[in-house]
């Protein structure tokens, strides 16, 4: 008999529902026309962040389609369900600083994106219903986000440019002294560059890592658009940004922003 | 040692999803916790539901750096709830009913780890060592009390002392029990 008791992994994937649900206001700004899919987004969230801490069911395999690796997925796709591709990024090392809960977990873990010591982790391993894939979000993984491979496929959909969220700056904090978050994000492996435009003033413009980014915005600047390139210059997709303004965090950590 | 359980709990307060790290860190400790102190896993489950519940709504209030500060701050809010229980003999549900929260069933297979994960067969045996060796006189009262069920006119009548007589030695035979096994007891007892 197995130890382990269903009731709490029940309740543990309720809890973790529920703050999922809680964290949706902060998740969910992206632009109008994808709010059709954010219910599903936010329950496969939900599931997944649920679930990660508290792997738990029954053991079968779902063999994953090669559909599943479209849009965002095209370069993590055959990595993380074995069925070919290189590994992503870099692999994760002892000075990254990780929090052991989530550098202690099974499988492989890259990093794939990075600025300015903010990362933005993947980790891939198996578990009960297929390939199992988590990202983890912040300079010592503050957030992490789990969930089956084909769910994550379903959750992400084919846009160029999928918003994963911001992340903690270090423990306790949202922002630098300069005012800004970090935005976390995976993009198609043809975007090499990115450009966040604000209401006013210059852009911010950064590179991609391995299909993902990390960019440090401002959060005292109202936002407007997320913009990302291929190589030759040419736009392949425009990520309206405009409800994802962070300027109230200016008021909860006072000193940090400009105005 | 990174203090996990304080630093997702504190993290929780703006990342909610953090508290995901508290729950997996005490759940089946707290769990345990309230089992030995009900008897019933049901209750218990109640009762963890909500305590993690609260603890979620309230996240953003805890104020410490370690894992014993946190570990403290959530037996407080099982502990009050407990109090509840043991006083009024009803399990709170309004956090996990505010939060939508759908509380699991038990299972055939969970009740019997749920029981194996608190020991509740030694505590079993814990409180029958102990009634045994009860002075008769309390023994005796608190047997009519409690596995019989009389009320306290009649424990009185068939041991021959008064109503105030029999509810002492009821009352002291609980607590012999309960500053050994830490339970709490329940107040249709002591009525």
């Amino acid at each position: 008999m197995s130890d382990r008791i269903q009731l709490l992994d029940d309740l543990g994937a309720e809890l973790g529902r529920v703050a999922a649900e809680a964290e949706r206001p902060l998740a969910r700004r992206g632009p109008r026309r994808r709010f059709a899919r954010a219910g599903h987004r936010a329950r496969v969230a939900a599931v997944g962040v649920g679930v990660v801490l508290l792997l738990a069911g029954g053991a079968y395999s779902v063999p994953i389609a090669r559909s599943a690796f479209d849009g965002v997925f095209a370069s993590l796709g055959g990595w993380v369900s074995g069925t070919g591709g290189d590994a992503p990024g870099r692999e994760v090392r002892p000075e990254d600083g990780l929090r052991h809960w989530w550098l202690d977990g099974e499988g492989e873990a890259r990093l794939i994106a990075e600025a300015e010591g903010v990362g933005l982790y993947v980790r891939r391993s198996d578990a009960p219903g297929g390939p199992w894939l988590e990202f983890g979000l912040g300079d010592d993984v503050s957030v992490s986000m789990g969930a089956r491979l084909e769910d994550w496929s379903e959750f992400l959909g084919r846009d160029g440019i999928v918003l994963l969220g911001p992340a903690m700056l270090g423990r306790g904090n949202q922002l630098d002294d300069r005012g800004r978050y970090p935005l976390l994000g995976l993009t198609l492996p043809e975007i090499k560059r990115l450009e966040f435009r604000y209401a006013e003033g210059r852009p911010l413009r950064g590179r991609t890592g391995d299909g993902g980014f990390v960019l440090l915005v401002d959060a005292w600047r109202p936002p407007l658009e997320l913009i990302g390139y291929d190589s030759d210059g040419h736009i392949v997709e425009r990520l309206d940004v405009t409800d994802r303004d962070m300027s109230y965090v200016c008021a909860k950590e006072p000193g940090d922003c400009p105005r | 040692m990174a203090e996990t359980l304080s630093t997702c709990l504190r993290e929780s307060a703006r990342t909610p999803t953090a508290f995901t790290g508290v729950y997996e860190a005490m759940a089946s400790e707290l769990l345990a916790f309230l089992l030995r102190r009900t008897f019933d896993v049901e209750v218990a489950r109640d009762l963890t539901a909500e305590t993690f519940a609260r603890a979620f709504e309230h996240r953003g209030r805890f104020r410490g750096d370690t894992d014993a500060e946190a570990s403290a701050w959530l037996y407080g809010i099982a502990r009050n709830l407990l109090a509840r229980y043991a006083r009024d003999g009803v399990t709170e549900r309004r956090a996990v009913e505010r939060l939508g929260i759908r509380v699991p069933a038990v299972s055939e297979d969970d009740h019997q780890r749920i029981v194996e994960l608190a020991g509740l067969a030694d505590m079993r045996a814990t409180v029958a060592d102990l009634f045994s060796s009860l002075p008769s006189d309390q023994r005796d009262a608190l047997r009519l009390r409690v596995i019989d069920e009389r009320d306290y006119g009649e424990v009185a009548a068939t041991l021959g002392v008064s109503e105030d007589a029999a509810r002492a030695r009821v009352s002291r035979a609980l607590r012999r029990i309960a500053d050994v096994v830490d339970m709490p007891i329940p107040s249709e007892v002591t009525r």
